[in-house]
C-alpha cells in the first residue's frame, strides 16, 4: 500500500472527494478535497487534504496491517491543510476539530500516525488496545506494558535483536478470545537526540513485511528500568496482572466491561512476573531466560 | 459496626483466588483477595464484624481474627465499596495497623488504580517534540516544534503556548 501512490490499488473506490470542508480553510482554485481511506481492525479512518501533492508524501506504514477501505462512511476523518495565512506551516485536524500544527509536512505526518493509531485504539468495537510492547517468543507473546518512557521500545528493540519476533512497540492488540495481535507500526524511540537514533533504528528496524499470526498464550513482564537495577523478578498473581493491564489498556475507562472480560480471558492462560531492570541488553537475555524457564516445554533451552 | 457493601455501579470479575472489581462511578479497578471479596458479598448491613469473621472462617477452614475482618471493612470502605453510612464507627488506619499486627495477619487485602483515560494509555510523543497535553486528551506542539523557536529565543519570549493556538481558527464557533 502507497498512501498518495497513482497505482494505490483502492484509488478508485477508496479515494475521497465528499466535500469535507473546513471553515476558515481556502481550497486552491479549481481544487477540491482529495484523500483515501484506510480499514485498520475495522475502524476506517478518512484521510482528506486540501492540497494533493501532500497525500503522496504520507507514510506507507501509516497504520500497521491496515487495508484500503472503499466506503465514504469514515470513523474518523483526519484533514490536512496548509496554513499560510495564520501561522504559516500545516495544520491537521480531526473530525474538524484542530489537533497539531507544524511548521513542516514531515513533523505533521508523525503526529498524524500517533493521532491515526490512537484513532484506532480508541473506536476498535472488538479488540482491547493495551499500551505496551509485544514479541512473540517461541510460539509464546511477550507483554511488556507500560507509560510512555518507561523504556518498552528499547527493550523490545533488544528483544528482536536477542531472536525475538517484533508484533508491536506500542499496542499489546487482544481478541475477544483473549489472543495476541500484532501492531506493527515502526519502532519509535525517544532521546534528547531523538533524530540520529530514530534513523539508526530505521536502518534496523525489524522485518513487519509477512502477515504474523495471533498468539494465545502469553507472559506478561512488568519491568521498571532503574540505573544500575538488578534483575530479580517477582511472580504476579492473576489479578495483580489483570490490573496492571487494565492500568494500561486505551479503553478501560470508555468500555470497562468489554476490557474487563477480555483481559480477563487473557490472564487466565498467561503467567506475569515483575521486576526492576538495568542494562536494556542484559534484560532482554535475561527476560528471555525467564519465559524459558517458567514454560513447559522449554525449560533449558538456550538463546 | 454492621457494613453494607455498595453493589451500584459495579462491574464484577472473578479470577482464580482474586476477583477485580470495577467501579463506574470513579473509574477505579480494585483487585480483592478471597477474605476481602468474602467479607464485601457478605456484608448486607446487618451482619457484624464477628457474624463476618465466622463466615470468612467457614469458607477459608482456617480460624479468622475480628481484627483481619475489620482490615478489610477499613480498606473495603477507603476504595469506597462500603456504604460511608454503615461505616461510621470504623476504626483509624493506624488502631487497624495495630491490631493486625497483634494477630500476626498480612495487610494488603484490596488493590486499587485509577483506569487511565484514552489518551493517557498512549504514546504522546513519538518524536521526542515537547508536547502538552490538552484538556480534552490531546496533545498539541510546543512553541519548539510550532515556531521553529527554542526557549531563549527572542521568539519564544512574545508567545507563550496559549496565544500561539490562536493562530489556528476556532472552528467550534464558525
Amino acid at each position: 500500500m502507497k498512501a498518495g501512490n497513482s497505482s494505490r490499488p483502492g484509488k478508485a473506490s477508496g479515494i475521497l472527494n465528499s466535500g469535507c470542508t473546513i471553515p476558515g480553510v481556502n481550497l486552491p482554485n479549481g481544487c477540491s478535497n482529495s484523500g483515501f481511506a484506510l480499514s485498520s481492525y475495522g475502524v476506517r479512518i478518512a484521510i482528506e487534504t486540501n492540497e494533493p501533492g501532500i497525500l503522496k508524501r504520507i507514510p506507507e506504514d501509516l497504520l500497521p496491517g491496515a487495508t484500503m477501505a472503499g466506503s465514504r462512511k469514515a470513523d474518523v476523518r483526519f484533514f490536512i491543510s496548509r496554513d499560510d495565512e495564520h501561522a504559516k506551516g500545516f495544520a491537521l485536524y480531526e473530525d474538524r476539530r484542530p489537533i497539531a500544527h507544524a511548521r513542516s509536512l514531515p513533523q505533521l505526518l508523525v503526529t498524524l500516525e500517533a493521532a491515526a493509531q490512537h484513532a484506532v485504539a480508541r473506536l476498535c468495537r472488538k479488540h482491547v488496545f493495551i499500551h505496551a510492547g509485544v514479541v512473540r517468543w517461541k510460539g509464546r507473546a511477550i507483554i511488556l506494558p507500560g507509560r510512555s518512557f518507561s523504556g518498552k521500545s528499547t527493550l523490545v528493540l533488544a528483544l528482536v535483536r536477542v531472536g525475538a519476533t517484533y508484533y508491536s512497540d506500542e499496542f499489546a492488540v487482544v481478541d475477544t478470545k483473549g489472543r495476541i495481535h500484532p501492531f506493527s507500526r515502526r519502532p519509535h524511540v525517544r532521546t534528547a537526540s531523538g533524530q540520529k537514533l530514530r534513523r539508526k533504528l530505521q536502518a534496523a528496524s525489524p522485518d513487519t513485511g509477512g502477515k504474523l499470526p495471533a498468539v494465545a498464550e502469553c507472559t506478561v513482564a512488568v519491568c521498571k528500568y532503574k540505573p544500575c537495577g538488578r534483575w530479580k523478578p517477582r511472580s504476579m498473581t492473576k489479578g495483580e496482572t489483570l490490573l496492571e493491564l487494565m492500568g494500561n489498556t486505551v479503553v478501560a475507562r470508555t468500555r470497562p466491561e468489554d476490557s474487563l472480560k477480555i483481559l480477563a480471558k487473557l490472564v487466565r492462560k498467561s503467567t506475569a512476573f515483575k521486576t526492576v531492570r538495568g542494562d536494556v541488553g542484559e534484560s532482554a537475555r535475561a527476560l528471555l531466560m525467564h519465559v524459558n524457564s517458567r514454560t513447559p516445554g522449554m525449560k533449558g533451552t538456550r538463546l | 459496626m454492621k457494613p453494607l457493601a455498595r453493589k451500584k455501579d459495579i462491574i464484577v470479575e472473578e479470577l482464580p483466588g482474586e476477583t477485580v472489581i470495577f467501579d463506574k462511578k470513579n473509574n477505579k479497578v480494585h483487585c480483592l483477595n478471597s477474605i476481602a471479596l468474602t467479607v464485601w458479598a457478605n456484608a448486607n448491613g446487618k451482619r457484624s464484624i464477628a457474624d463476618l469473621a465466622k463466615i470468612v472462617a467457614a469458607e477459608s477452614d482456617c480460624p479468622c481474627d475480628d481484627a483481619v475482618i475489620e482490615s478489610a471493612v477499613h480498606q473495603l470502605a477507603e476504595a469506597e465499596l462500603i456504604e460511608e453510612t454503615s461505616t461510621e464507627k470504623l476504626l483509624s488506619r493506624r488502631d487497624v495497623g495495630r491490631k493486625l499486627a497483634l494477630a500476626g495477619s498480612c495487610a494488603a487485602l484490596v488493590a486499587t488504580i485509577v483506569a487511565p483515560t484514552p489518551a493517557k494509555a498512549s504514546s504522546q510523543d513519538p518524536t521526542g517534540w515537547h508536547t502538552a497535553h490538552r484538556s480534552d486528551g490531546w496533545f498539541w506542539p510546543e512553541p519548539t516544534a510550532f515556531n521553529g523557536a527554542g526557549k531563549g529565543s527572542p521568539k519564544y519570549q512574545f508567545g507563550n503556548r496559549r496565544t500561539k493556538r490562536h493562530h489556528v481558527p476556532n472552528l467550534r464557533n464558525s
